[in-house]
């Protein structure tokens, strides 16, 4: 039997989070063979709607789901933002409108598997990046670069997941960048749990594997540090912010006091899965690109 | 001495699996006697996943001690600097962990 899904007014990471409970079920596996999303009310798209909408609809196709798309006749405002994304190209196999095409101030909606992850950071984001903002970023400021690195390192290494989907956008405006990536593996509680032996609140089990040194160990290479290099070098480094969201928790990483704080929320619904949001303050980067010179233990 | 230049021998240093081959022919050095330089010349940053599988996995195999001995970095960033510090700085504060005192492997 069919279910309508009615997609809410605005969409971004946290109204994402009703659609998911209509479809995905506790267990882990669709509630549904066949779902219809319903556009009609959708009045709003923010960058994170359109990776967690990617996901769940990449999700619900790897299921054998049949999923189809109503309400898109009329070519609003967020649909259009939709479909310069390329989501209905994706999905559809073609644009809705003729005109539709990849904003300026966006790249293109990505759906990235393991073996292709690292290749997309050199060979889309960061020309994107590169040409949206004057300079060669991974020469003025390596720790971007670095941090993609580590999300998409976490998701093999800990998620059970092969794609990921991604979308980015400039706000030239803002002084910023918001780059989403979300997959729908087993999620962050799950892992830390599993170590811990300990059911702790997702909230903080998302917080304890920011820590330093924190590994659940899903390969015996991990040794943690991968989230913990993320918040630190876009916090601190750049101070732009972090959110980390997975299961029914929720992180919020930002600078206090020149130091990173953190808030951990809990969620009313599921998000099977991590999706962790970037916002990269544009402004901060340093004019001058690093200069490569020698090397001294610290310590 | 032995020179390492990372990129002849990765196109990219992003993952554990980069890194595990640059570990190798850095064993390969060592297990010689052989003092090894490793050249980051063309690489702006490295994840922590690349250097634990190139670098951390090393104090597995030796004391720190001889680690700072037998290997060296050029070319390298204030980035690479400090990840490479940090991840090391962390795994021997564990080693050296007031309860096991016979273990430590930094000189003091």
């Amino acid at each position: 039997m069919k279910k309508d899904v009615v997609l809410p007014r605005e969409l971004d990471e946290l109204a994402i989070i009703d659609c998911i409970a209509k479809c995905v079920s506790t267990h882990g596996a669709p509630k549904h063979k066949e779902v219809s999303f319903d556009f009609s009310s959708v009045s709003f798209v923010k960058p994170t709607g359109v990776t967690a909408f990617a996901n769940l609809i990449r999700w619900l196709l790897k299921w054998g789901c049949i999923v189809s798309f109503v309400g898109t006749q009329s070519m609003t405002r967020a649909l259009k933002y939709l479909d310069d994304s390329q989501f209905f190209k994706k999905y559809l196999g073609k644009t809705l409108g003729i005109c539709s095409s990849i904003r300026e101030t966006t790249i293109e909606l990505a759906e990235l598997k393991a073996d292709s992850r690292h290749q997309w950071v050199d060979c889309v984001l960061l020309p994107w990046l590169n040409l949206r903002l004057g300079i060669d970023t991974d020469g003025h400021l390596p720790e971007f670069r670095v941090c993609i690195e580590e999300v998409f390192n976490n998701i093999t290494d800990h998620s059970g997941e092969q794609t990921a989907c991604a979308f980015a956008q400039h706000y030239p405006r803002l002084n910023a960048i918001e780059l989403s990536i979300s997959d729908f593996g087993v999620g962050i509680p799950y892992n830390v749990r599993k170590k811990l032996q300990h059911a702790i609140p997702a909230p903080h089990a998302i917080q304890q594997a920011v820590l330093e040194g924190f590994s659940t160990k899903s390969k015996p290479t991990n040794r943690g540090s991968g989230l913990d290099t993320l918040v630190q070098n876009i916090v601190t480094h750049n101070q732009g912010t972090v959110r980390i969201i997975s299961h029914d928790g929720m992180l919020d990483c930002e600078l206090v006091e020149g130091r990173v704080g953190y808030r951990p929320f809990g969620l009313a619904g599921l998000y099977p899965g991590t999706l962790i949001k970037i916002v990269l303050k544009t402004d901060t980067i340093p004019h001058s690109p690093v200069e490569h010179g020698g090397f001294s233990w610290d310590f | 001495m032995g020179f390492l230049k990372v990129l002849d021998f990765v196109e990219r240093c992003s993952t554990n699996e980069d890194g595990a081959i640059i570990y190798k022919e850095i064993l390969s050095h060592i297990e010689r006697g052989q003092k090894v330089t490793v050249s980051f010349s063309g690489v702006n940053g490295v994840p922590t996943s690349f250097v634990n599988s190139a670098f951390i996995e090393l104090l597995e195999r030796f004391p720190f001690d001889k680690i700072k001995e037998m290997l060296m970095f050029v070319d390298t960033t204030h980035q690479i600097n400090d990840v490479i510090n940090r991840r090391f700085r962390y795994e021997v504060s564990k080693v050296c962990a007031p309860s096991r005192p016979e273990c430590c492997r930094v000189s003091q």
